[in-house]
């Protein structure tokens, strides 16, 4: 009896198992290490300082995010944070007289009992303000985060290796320095 | 003149993979492109964030030892700013730097471990943040921890 056997295989081109493997890797750690879709309530419009010093803060979930602007003029800041999902004002005092900003700083810190949200002691606060806000509108709302027990305050700038002041309009470095007369 | 074709015919096995490297590829360069994986913000801590000149201010543990404080004056009278320790003043990073390690080399010499000491820095109401954190950064590189604002008033 005349027996069948199977036909020869010859696989033609390359074998692209390895590459699939390595590539699933690689998509498996690009799903879970990006941030897509997450926003941290940054306003990308404000020009933040650059901070040659300073560190990374990686816990996200107790920061909460103020963009402190200088538009309205008058010395006020402009306070804008992620609140109930939207970017949006948050006066120090509204019309109607409301302390929303402590409210809203309060609200995180120290949680709400009514709702079954326990206070946090790790919250902290980050302000975004720009480069050329001048203390007057910025101190209202240190004052405010003082007000709402926020003892932990972090400033976000854009990283640099550059030391401050290291060249001035001339390109020189300046070095005055001294005793007062 | 004799043409050769072909020898043996090819026969793939299992199903073709090349659409699904098509698409895996994309899902990963978009990954790469829209993900955001190195930090792109730095932060400058402070666990003080304000205080005033009269009696207010940080608030003190309880029968804890009182800190040593060092204040700090701030002001735009001069460009870019003008930062008065004492009786010293400098107009630049590196000058302030300078004074604040001199500080520190007279709290060390007093004994004084520079880490516990309380530095305020008042601002006047002109100056700009990114100034007031180039004197927090020399600050915190001189080698002082503790370092908040002050509010003059």
């Amino acid at each position: 009896m005349k027996r069948h056997s199977m036909p020869e295989v010859k696989e033609g081109g390359v074998n692209v198992t390895p590459l699939i493997d390595v590539v699933m890797c690689l998509i498996i750690f690009f799903m879970l290490v990006a941030k897509i879709g997450v926003t941290s309530g940054n306003d990308s419009s404000i020009t933040i300082p650059s901070l040659y010093y300073g560190q990374d803060l990686r816990a996200n979930a107790n920061l909460f995010t103020l963009n402190v602007s200088h538009s309205l003029g008058g010395g006020e800041g402009r306070v804008q944070a992620l609140w109930q999902g939207k970017l949006q004002d948050l006066p120090i005092m509204d019309d109607k007289g409301v302390p929303m900003l402590r409210n809203v700083l309060t609200y995180f810190r120290n949680g709400d009992p009514g709702k079954g949200i326990q206070p946090n002691p790790d919250f902290k606060v980050v302000i975004r303000g720009e480069e050329a806000l001048p203390f007057s509108a910025l101190a209202p709302v240190l004052v405010e985060c003082t007000a709402a027990n926020c003892k932990a305050i972090a400033f976000a700038g854009k990283p640099t290796n550059n030391l401050p002041d290291e060249t001035d309009a001339n390109g020189d470095i300046p070095t005055e320095s001294g005793p007062t007369n | 003149m004799k043409v050769q074709g072909a020898k043996k015919v090819h026969y793939d096995s299992g199903p073709n993979m090349t659409p699904l490297v098509d698409v895996v590829m994309v899902i990963l360069i978009f990954l790469m492109l829209a993900g955001s994986f190195a930090a792109n913000q730095r932060y400058l801590m402070s666990d003080i964030p304000i205080g005033t000149n009269g009696s207010g201010g940080p608030q003190d543990k309880p029968n804890g030892p009182i800190p040593t404080r060092l204040d700090v004056r701030l002001s735009q009278r001069a460009l870019p700013y003008a930062c008065t320790i004492g009786p010293s003043e400098a107009h630049n990073f590196k000058g302030v730097q300078a004074l604040f390690t001199e500080q520190v080399e007279r709290f060390k010499a007093s004994s004084i471990d520079p880490e516990t000491v309380q530095v305020t820095i008042f601002p006047t109401q002109d100056v700009r943040l990114d100034n007031l954190l180039k004197v927090y950064q020399a600050a915190l590189t001189s080698g002082f921890k503790k370092v908040g604002f002050g509010v003059q008033q």
